[in-house]
């Protein structure tokens, strides 16, 4: 038979590599603790927030929607009364799901909240502020144009051929990351102004000129 | 369990005085708010994906068989434990053989003990050289602080080294600054009795930090007889964060946490006349504690080094089997660009791990104390061929470990992309599965059958034994035909040699008995083949199917051996699993998730295939609070998912109900 029983409590280490390994308890304390005080020290200049990651770009996307409206400087005639939504319409089948929703929960432009819709085709569209029009949904955009021709109507595409073709506003990603961009003369056709803010960090387009356009 | 009930009331209490949330909300949404951060914050948020290349990259471009569980699916899949979040991922095989004990692999070789997966917390290895495993009990990763958890099926070893040899489980928790704010949850169900999670997160001068406590409490399943199966468990467990950004090139992160709990079960003994075998009660207590700190160091684009220290204890003690861990180990990572095209990723490791275990009248260790230590280094060069088109990975880990000596582990990957929307992959690789302190210094007796002499069958472990060896092929394929569809599938052919099986060996007398001998020799081979496919569909807004099926079959060589092994790699994975889900958002306040799963039957010890349906239902009223009602196991009420293991029987999962109520402030 085996050894009979003897369950005698926790026995520490006394043999040499259980004493390594003591050591190596000490090195990790003393690593973790010099840089709790070295960081005290270097810590006086502010740096830049950490590096934030996540694996759903459509995350992105619908915070940047979010942000691009802020940075808008909405005439208060175009919003209507003092607690008149903020219409933020998805065209077409929207890929972002209830992220934009989440995205605009609570959240309010000065007095106006803000409310998310959807206009599934041409025939469903309606008034709105901001149209944001995903990439399968690209080859409507001329008729989405010309239907919001001479209306305070930013819309965000999703490529720079979008910003190229009629959109304001293009958020697309490159190597995992957002971008943006914006194509001024679109900008200034439909009478809306960005904060120089965003303009500063977008990439700027222009309309791609039309064959018959010549 | 005598803590629940002050614990419990100290959540409860905890929750009552939360302040009612205002009309516009003060604090952080329950989720990481990326709405809170400025455009220019956003534009530098990665899409990434960090454990198949070991830094991060895009998920789709990825050439290994990966798939990424979001905190968000997490979330929806209403699981209140790892284990059961893992049913959501193709290809992982998750069976659950009694209320604190589950079966979990990928690509075969399934069990209690299954030892051919690496189970990482944010890169840091929590496999136990016990049995080369997981304890699943005392991996309790809050699922809140979960950001994502990667999952890779197939050998990883070139980047994370021995026993990433079927698939890599990488569960990465949330950055301190995505955790700030208080958050309360409290669980309560038929099975999960109590579950309550408490969390504060604040900010320093130059960072963050969080502290979390949580404590559990899980009721016992029926045994196979319809009696109690003696398998209640709870967990108080408390951990923190902090993660500072030193200056503007070094961040420093320190995080640990502490457990403590009492989980029990029951043990097939085997003991002399006159009783000779009975199934006896074996309460275990469980504690642990460990401390990790990284610090990170970018020299420039592409170029950074980074260094983790770290520490763990963790205790298990029961009737039959005591073990006091303690490992220590650093971990060196640099990634450097060589030219526009080509990155170049190396580093080195040493851990070690002292053990004191403790004999019993079934059980003996060759050593009561043992120390083991193992030195590895790594390379890995990924080179663009030609840009947007071909990708070539080679890499390669060379390991020293006392008892199975030196390693190499090379590892060849293609990766080819005809156009934004197609992705194909090969691969060639091989990894190791270093014997575990078990197998090599463990005498255990599992059957004593009355005679004269009394015939003694015991397991006999060996020092002589060497590492198994797998070299697998692979090869992937991604495709969105639309943006609404996506494929991904993988085929694999893996080739097993020099596996460790215990085979009789010559009888004995040993004072009055007869030892029968089973030891632990390197003897069949085995190939295993599969396919892999998952594929999602988006067909209206909101609205997300997802479908995956996993087929796999393994064929042992025995080359001689004469035993079927306890291991038994043929005969305890489900041949076929399928799984189709269904999430959908009904508005901004409703939202559900439907799961329903066919598993194969099993063929040792003949379990039936089984159908599993769950289903969650989340109702946000606002941004801060949420309320869940989960169902789950619908369909397969009182069925069992595994067979018994060596020493333990296993028990019946119950189709079980819970409430949950969370709240942000």
């Amino acid at each position: 038979m085996l050894a009979p029983a003897h369950l005698t409590g926790p026995r520490w280490p006394t043999s040499r590599p259980a004493q390594a390994l003591a050591w190596a308890f000490v090195c990790v304390a003393l690593l973790c603790g010099s840089a709790m005080l070295g960081a005290s020290a270097a810590a006086a200049d502010t740096p830049p927030a950490p590096v934030l990651i996540t694996t759903d770009p459509r995350e992105v996307t619908s915070a940047a929607i979010y942000k691009t409206a802020t940075y808008v400087k909405w005439p208060e005639s175009i919003l209507g009364s003092k607690d008149a939504p903020l219409r933020i319409a998805v065209f077409g089948v929207d890929p972002l799901g209830g992220r934009l929703d989440d995205a605009l929960r609570s959240k309010k432009l000065g007095t106006h909240p803000f409310r998310a819709l959807r206009f599934p085709g041409l025939e469903d569209l309606e008034e709105c502020q901001i149209l944001f029009v995903p990439v399968a949904e690209e080859e409507q955009m001329p008729k989405l144009v010309e239907h919001y021709a001479g209306k305070p109507v930013l819309i965000v595409g999703e490529s720079i051929a979008a910003a190229e073709n009629g959109a304001g506003v293009a958020l697309y990603f490159e190597n995992s990351k957002l971008h943006v961009a914006v194509n001024p003369e679109v900008l200034r056709a439909v009478r809306l102004e960005l904060s120089s803010e965003l303009i500063k960090l977008a990439r700027v387009v222009q309309t791609r000129k039309k064959v018959d356009d010549r | 369990m005598s803590i629940s009930a002050p614990i419990g009331a100290l959540f409860c209490a905890a929750l009552l005085q939360a302040p009612l949330p205002a009309q516009d909300p003060p604090g952080d949404p329950p989720q990481r708010d990326l709405t809170e951060l400025s455009l220019e914050e956003l534009m530098n948020v990665e899409v990434v994906v960090t454990s198949a290349a070991r830094h991060e990259t895009s998920l789709w471009k990825t050439p290994a068989a990966i798939f990424v569980l979001s905190a968000d699916e997490i979330r929806r899949s209403g699981a209140t434990s790892i284990p059961e979040a893992l049913r959501g991922v193709p290809g992982v095989s998750v069976a659950r053989l009694d209320s604190n004990r589950w079966a979990v692999s990928i690509r075969g070789f399934n069990g209690q003990f299954a030892n051919s997966l690496l189970v990482l917390v944010d890169g840091k290895s929590v496999y136990t050289p016990l049995f080369s495993g997981t304890w699943w009990d005392t991996l309790d990763v809050p699922l809140d602080d979960i950001e994502r958890i990667e999952v890779i099926r197939g050998p990883g070893a070139a980047l994370w080294g021995a026993n990433a040899v079927n698939g890599i489980i990488n569960i990465i928790t949330k950055p301190a600054a995505s955790t700030q704010g208080e958050r309360a949850s409290v669980t309560i169900g038929t099975y999960d009795r109590f579950l309550g999670y408490l969390r504060h997160g604040g900010e320093l001068e130059d960072g963050h930090w969080r502290a979390w406590m949580s404590y559990s409490n899980h009721g016992p399943l029926d045994d196979a007889a319809g009696g109690d199966g003696s398998d209640e468990w709870d967990l108080f467990h408390a951990g923190f964060r902090v993660d500072r950004s030193l200056t503007e090139h070094d961040d420093w992160t320190l995080w640990g946490d502490a457990y403590n709990g009492f989980v029990d079960g029951k043990v097939d003994v085997a003991v002399p006349a006159p009783q000779y075998s009975f199934v006896g009660a074996a309460p275990t207590d469980v504690w642990g504690a460990n401390l990790q700190s990284r610090w990170t160091h970018r020299f420039g684009e592409r170029d950074e080094a980074s260094i983790l220290g770290y520490l763990d204890h963790q205790s298990r003690r029961l009737l039959v089997f005591g073990e006091e861990r303690t490992s220590a180990g650093f971990d060196y990572q640099r990634r450097q660009p060589l030219s526009d095209r080509q990155d170049f990723t190396y580093g080195a490791a040493l851990r070690g791990s002292y053990s004191a275990t403790e004999d019993s009248f079934q059980i003996a260790w060759r050593d009561d104390r043992r120390f083991d230590s193992v030195f590895s280094a790594f390379a890995q060069d990924e080179i663009v061929l030609e840009p947007e088109r071909w990708k070539l990975v080679a890499g390669a880990k060379l390991e020293h470990d006392d008892y199975a000596g030196w390693n190499l582990q090379p590892d060849l990957r293609v990766l080819y992309t005809p156009s934004e929307r197609q992705t194909w992959w090969a691969s060639v690789s091989r990894a190791v599965r270093t014997p575990s302190q078990a197998e090599q210094d463990l005498r255990a007796v599992f059957a004593i059958v009355p005679g004269a002499p009394d015939e003694v069958y015991e397991y006999i472990g060996d020092r002589n034994v060497e590492p198994e060896t797998l070299d697998a092929l692979q090869l992937g394929y991604r495709v969105r035909p639309s943006e609404h569809v996506s494929f991904d599938a993988t085929v694999y052919l893996h080739h097993y040699s020099d596996l460790i099986f215990y085979e009789p060996g010559t009888p004995f007398v040993s004072g009055t008995d007869l030892i029968v001998p089973l030891t632990a020799t390197n003897m069949p081979s085995a190939n295993a083949y599969g396919f892999e496919l998952a594929t999602e569909w988006t067909p209206a807004e909101e609205t997300r199917l997802s479908l995956a099926w996993t087929a796999q079959k393994t064929q042992v060589d025995p080359r001689g051996s004469v035993a079927p092994d306890v291991r038994d790699p043929e005969g305890k994975t489900p041949q076929n699993q399928v799984r189709l889900s269904l999430q959908r958002d009904f508005d901004e306040h409703f939202s559900t998730q439907c799961a329903l799963s066919w598993t194969d039957r099993l063929t040792t010890d003949s379990v039936p295939a089984y159908w599993r349906a769950d289903v969650s239902l989340d109702y946000r009223p606002d941004a801060q609070r949420t309320f869940s009602l989960g169902l789950q196991n619908l369909f397969h009420d009182d069925g069992m998912e595994f067979g018994p293991s060596t020493f333990n029987p296993s028990n019946r999962v119950d189709t079980a109900l819970y409430l949950r109520a969370s709240w942000s402030f």
